[in-house]
């Protein structure tokens, strides 16, 4: 399963327990999703943040919180956003607009798109764990925070171009280049794969 | 076909603007009109098609692998209870 979400209900639930002053209901939301917060706060964060205070932080803004929440986006999209202002807060930083180098079409060689070796091509294998997780940790930290956000925890696209304050179009051109990129370090980490090349389907 | 790296044209797509449409495409979010081009491009293309499969790939992966967050270490548990419990004990 994508993300570790409680259903909808049960977390609207839980929050309007906790506007009324029930402690045990917000721990139970707490619960659910504090390892999620603290892999996305993670994702957000460079050096001079303390992800331990920034979590303590998200959940105490989200407990004195609880009664503002609305209900016009999922109890855990209110949640992330929260978190994200908590470590904008303590960064004191913009969030956002980052400088790149390279294009996505240099990216996308880099990553093997056009490779001139007819035995280098790319592998059907499922690409390990631990690879994966010290290429996401290499890249720069708006594209990791989108792909933690729509890859794993399984925003939409809608609800990513919310919490993250951007366009649509914005959000999927970010999206985009997260996504090749990742495929670019992978390939520096991995090495080229020479297993049985695979093609693409959509949807 | 005359190999312009990504100008080169296939099936009437370059193959930067296929690219340019990867995402969207894997996604599911392009109109039919675009995906019925996109694929006549891929299926004559063997560096775009095989450069899509390994985004899929590593999409795939990625979701699979990396989907689950690693569990909170006590102390963090433990400190964040003890910060909440302190803000919502009654006064």
């Amino acid at each position: 399963m994508r993300g570790a979400e409680a259903p909808v209900s049960d977390d609207r639930a839980l929050l309007r327990a906790a506007a009324a002053g029930d402690a045990q209901a917000f721990e139970v939301f707490m619960t659910a999703h504090q390892a999620a917060v603290f892999r996305y706060l993670l994702s957000t964060t460079g050096d001079g943040v303390d992800v331990d205070d920034a979590l303590q932080e998200t959940f105490i803004a989200a407990w004195r919180g609880a009664a503002a929440f609305a209900g016009d986006t999922t109890a855990r999209g209110w949640l992330y956003g929260i978190a994200r202002n908590v470590v904008r807060h303590q960064l004191r930083r913009r969030v956002g607009e980052p400088t790149h180098v390279d294009s996505v079409e240099q990216l996308a060689e880099q990553a093997g798109w056009g490779c001139a070796d007819p035995a280098e091509t790319f592998g059907e294998a499922t690409i390990a764990r631990d690879l994966l997780s010290v290429a996401m940790s290499r890249l720069p930290q708006d594209e990791c925070e989108i792909l933690t956000l729509r890859e794993l925890d399984g925003f939409t696209g809608e609800e990513t171009a919310q919490l993250l304050q951007l366009s649509l179009p914005a959000m999927k051109s970010r999206l985009h280049r997260a996504r090749i990129h990742l495929a670019a370090i992978v390939r520096v980490l991995d090495g080229p794969r020479n297993t049985t090349a695979t093609g693409v389907a959509h949807g | 076909m005359v190999d312009q790296g990504l100008d080169t044209v296939v099936a009437g797509l370059r193959c930067r603007d296929v690219l340019a449409d990867l995402s969207e495409y894997v996604d599911g979010q392009l109109n039919a009109e675009r995906v019925s081009a996109l694929q006549a491009h891929l299926g004559s293309c063997d560096r775009c098609s095989r450069f899509g499969g390994h985004v899929m790939n590593l999409l795939h992966s990625l979701r699979a692998g990396l989907a689950e967050p690693p569990a909170l270490d006590d102390g963090s548990v433990r400190r964040l209870r003890d910060r909440l419990a302190a803000i919502t004990a009654p006064a």
